[in-house]
């Protein structure tokens, strides 16, 4: 069953200069689906446009049935998609909890009560427990990061969205971040992300597509037939590049 | 290095600063005047509220007319500023700027002798809605600068959960931007009570005015006068008070 649709997505922020070419690509659900492509290839916008963070100049994007154009319910689909930034974004006036559970509460209607449960059992299945009272500044990036997605993670969205989670994020602190990202995977959550991180890629995606200059070079689910025999030589390019 | 020669002129322009107040003080203290200050008492009370009372009470309930009227103003101009509609945008900016470059005093002037004419305005309706708006225009560009303050990320995040806008002012670009102008809106209405003085240039006594009535009936006018500012400190000092106070207690529950 399909998750996301786009249709011969097209978006410009400049006149004459395409960010989104025509992207066609389907999500369906339960798939792991691992965007690649070099920066400024459309990668991260094309994301923003399936939250309805950025409105599209033609096309569509179809998320469970409904045309994102058309809906002014958007609010409330936004609800049923899980969305990750690369710089976390947590409420820097409200604590973990309360960052966790506001959303939860003003949005899904449920007692604080009730919302503050749900988000101690999350932090403590991700080792976070004892961070519950602190406020974003006094958390290092990936704790921060991985907030962020705990966040996402207590409405039980049908889709999680990462672009670029461990961009922001010095290495040591990647791995705490990618593994939480994995054990989402393994949940069977449909998940559509956007990374640099190769051999995380590899390993978690059921699906590979590949961008470049606003457009989809490559859309496959052949994981290791994707790494070892790259279907372009652009891709082979980058991904030398990304590997050295 | 280059921090000396700055030291060197701030130690002599200190030093010239006090010598001039040593030589010159002994004559605060020859000059032929016999200071009375039990004239005072009276003009807060006899039979009654006396004028300076009687001044201090309309200052205050001025001054918190306007502080009140001021924000609601201030908070709609900055909405007006921030719009996407550029016409609104553009005459909201024209606006602020009018009030916040020309003198209070001329605007009291155009409000009372103008428009108070053409639409018939009692002196204190003139003189509030002339003071109001001067407060709103500096309470406008406060909001402003606190609302713009806030993270455009933290919106996009809100934005992404699901939060409609006026949930995302509500509850992410308030609470993050009422921190950030306080210090800023205290400063305004410890100026708004000052400025509430130019109120009796257009007939409305208020402290200032009451002020020159006192000095007039007991041609004390020393006595008066520092007596008169003391009260305009007393006030502002208030409204210090509260503030720190408030800061205190929400500091106390956050902690």
């Amino acid at each position: 069953m399909q998750i996301f649709e786009t249709k011969e997505v097209r978006l410009s922020f400049v006149r004459g200069h395409e960010v989104l070419r025509g992207v066609d690509l389907v999500v369906n659900r339960g798939e792991v689906v691992v965007i690649l492509g070099p920066s400024g290839s459309g990668k991260s916008v094309l994301l923003r446009c399936l939250n309805g963070l950025e409105c599209i100049d033609s096309g569509k994007i179809i998320f469970e049935g409904t045309d994102l154009n058309d809906t002014r319910r958007m609010a409330a689909l936004r609800r049923k998609i899980g969305f990750v930034f690369q710089d976390f974004n947590l409420f820097s006036h409200l604590n973990v909890l309360e960052n966790i559970t506001l959303a939860r509460v003003l949005l899904d209607r449920i007692s604080p009560a009730q919302a503050q449960e749900e988000a101690r059992k999350l932090l403590a299945k991700f080792g976070l427990a004892e961070k519950e009272r602190a406020k974003p500044r006094e958390l290092s990036g990936g704790q921060k990061q991985r907030i962020a997605i705990l966040r996402e993670l207590i409405g039980n969205p049908d889709i999680m969205i990462f672009d670029e989670p461990t961009s922001s994020l010095d290495p040591t602190m990647v791995t705490e971040v990618l593994g939480l990202i994995e054990e989402i995977t393994r949940e069977k959550r449909t998940t559509l992300l956007v990374t640099h991180e190769i051999r995380f890629a590899r390993r978690v995606a059921s699906r590979i597509i590949f961008m470049d200059q606003g457009q989809v070079v490559a859309n496959t689910t052949d994981i290791e037939g994707f790494f070892n025999r790259p279907p372009t030589d652009g891709i082979a390019d980058f991904l030398s590049h990304i590997h050295r | 290095m280059h921090k000396k020669p700055y030291n060197f002129l701030r130690s002599i322009l200190t030093g010239v600063i006090f010598l001039g107040l040593l030589v010159y003080s002994p004559r605060f203290f020859q000059i032929d005047y016999n200071w009375d200050f039990s004239i005072l008492p009276g003009y807060f009370w006899h039979e009654g509220p006396g004028l300076l009372l009687k001044g201090l009470g309309n200052t205050l309930w001025i001054s918190v007319v306007a502080i009140l009227l001021g924000i609601a103003i201030g908070l709609a101009l900055t909405f007006g500023r921030m719009s996407r509609d550029k016409i609104l945008s553009a005459l909201t900016t024209g606006l602020i700027e009018f009030i916040r470059g020309t003198p209070l005093l001329v605007q009291l002037y155009i409000a009372y002798f103008f428009i108070g004419t053409v639409l018939h305005l009692q002196p204190i309706t003139a003189g509030i809605a002339s003071l109001a708006l001067f407060a709103a225009c500096y309470f406008a560009e406060i909001f402003r600068a606190g609302i713009g303050g806030v993270a455009a990320g933290e919106i996009l995040a809100a934005r992404a959960l699901g939060f409609k806008e006026r949930q995302i002012y509500r509850y992410i670009i308030f609470p993050q931007a009422l921190q950030r102008v306080l210090p800023a809106m205290l400063g305004q209405f410890t100026s708004i009570v000052k400025d509430s003085s130019l109120l009796s240039v257009i007939a409305i006594t208020e402290l200032a005015k009451a002020g020159r009535e006192a000095v007039l009936d007991s041609f004390k006018s020393f006595e008066i006068w520092f007596t008169v500012a003391l009260i305009y400190l007393m006030l502002n000092l208030f409204f210090f008070g509260v503030f720190y106070l408030c800061r205190f207690l929400r500091q106390k529950k956050s902690a």
